[in-house]
């Protein structure tokens, strides 16, 4: 659940990237703190296995900057994507704000892709998430690898046609802050909580 | 009243904020309220490996029992001189924890006891208080935001 500190001004929000194994979710957030300038960033905290295969999860935490007077930080967070782990996935999932779902373009990755979206929908139904309100972007990740699945038929196969959706290569970086910038631009727009009379004002004043 | 203020009001007119090397208080999502860390983005990880912890302690210890109330529970993680102790509490029906990291104790089980009373003490002291939530306010923060806006934000990195 976001955190607004009206005094301080404050913004924190939660989004978490979530999808098959070796799907490239690390691999996202890596690219991410890779490009983003050192004051605006704190160390990526990542709990891997010995072959570096995402444990419980991956952590950055950053800070984008203001809108309209409020400080925003974001806590970008990986669920572990192997099917064993699903228990730390739903811990993973509590207090979420928005879901980025790292898709696997490759042929052979289809049954693990809807899988892992199931059980994305389960766990946040079972955290009495409304699917429907709650932001998902969809990332179609690996468009670089020969025999991949067209993209019309991954959105048909996930039933998402109303989600946002991009087309990504995160080991190159292309799609992943397009990626961001959209499920972080729904995750403010889903902020509730709105202003009193006098912190409009004094909003404008500043 | 804002939480965070008087947090930091308590553990720094008090100088219980000495008490501990790292001193963290957060919210159950992970969520820094205080900490008396000048790195906040350090503060942050914090927060968030403790929550994660904590939250598969819980379910750890379910499996053992049904139980769905820690509040009793306390976690920690040391040696004779060296660790972390993590302690919930409860303001307004919201989980909270306390979580202090230290070394280098002579007498880890004082510190450890100190700790409890500390977070005592600060439940009694906002117990006397309300706050200001997102919950007694209505509609959404922004209605609007503009490609512009977006594009701004997003230009602080090195992209």
């Amino acid at each position: 659940m976001s955190f607004v500190n009206y005094h301080t001004k404050e913004i924190n929000c939660k989004i978490v990237y979530y999808g098959p194994g070796l799907g490239g979710k690390t691999t996202n957030i890596q690219h991410v703190y890779k490009k983003t300038a050192a004051n605006n960033k704190g160390q990526m905290v990542t709990l891997n296995t010995e072959n570096e295969r995402t444990l419980f999860f991956d952590f950055l935490p950053l800070d984008l900057g203001m809108i309209r007077g409020f400080k925003t930080r974001f806590h970008l967070y990986t669920v572990p994507g192997q099917v064993f782990y699903e228990a730390s996935r739903k811990l993973i999932l509590r207090g979420v704000d928005g879901v980025v779902f790292v898709a696997d373009s490759q042929v052979d990755k289809m049954e693990s892709n809807i899988e892992s979206f199931e059980s994305l929908k389960k766990n946040l139904e079972d955290q009495g998430h409304d699917l429907s309100k709650l932001p998902i972007v969809m990332q179609w990740n690996k468009r670089d690898l020969p025999n991949i699945i067209p993209t019309e038929d991954l959105v048909t196969k996930l039933h998402v046609e109303n989600t946002p959706s991009f087309d990504a290569c995160a080991l190159t970086g292309a799609g992943v802050f397009e990626t961001l910038k959209t499920i972080s631009k729904l995750v403010l727009l889903n902020i509730k909580g709105g202003l009193e009379t006098e912190e409009i004002f004094e909003n404008e004043i500043n | 009243m804002n939480l965070n203020l008087l947090v930091k009001k308590f553990f720094e007119e008090n100088e219980y904020n000495k008490i501990a090397e790292r001193l963290v208080v957060l919210r159950h999502d992970g969520i820094n309220v205080y900490s008396n860390m000048p790195d906040q983005f350090e503060a942050a990880s914090i927060g968030a490996l403790v929550s994660g912890v904590w939250q598969a302690a819980e379910s750890l210890s379910s499996m053992l029992k049904q139980q769905n109330e820690f509040f009793d529970f306390r976690l920690g993680f040391d040696t004779s001189s060296d660790g972390l102790y993590v302690l919930p509490f409860t303001i307004l029906d919201q989980t909270y924890y306390l979580c202090a990291i230290y070394r280098d104790s002579n007498n880890p089980g004082k510190l450890k006891r100190n700790i409890r009373l500390l977070k005592e003490n600060l439940e009694l002291f906002l117990s006397e208080f309300s706050f200001d939530t997102e919950k007694n306010r209505e509609g959404y923060l922004f209605q609007n935001i503009t490609d512009d806006e977006m594009n701004n934000l997003f230009g602080i990195g090195g992209r």
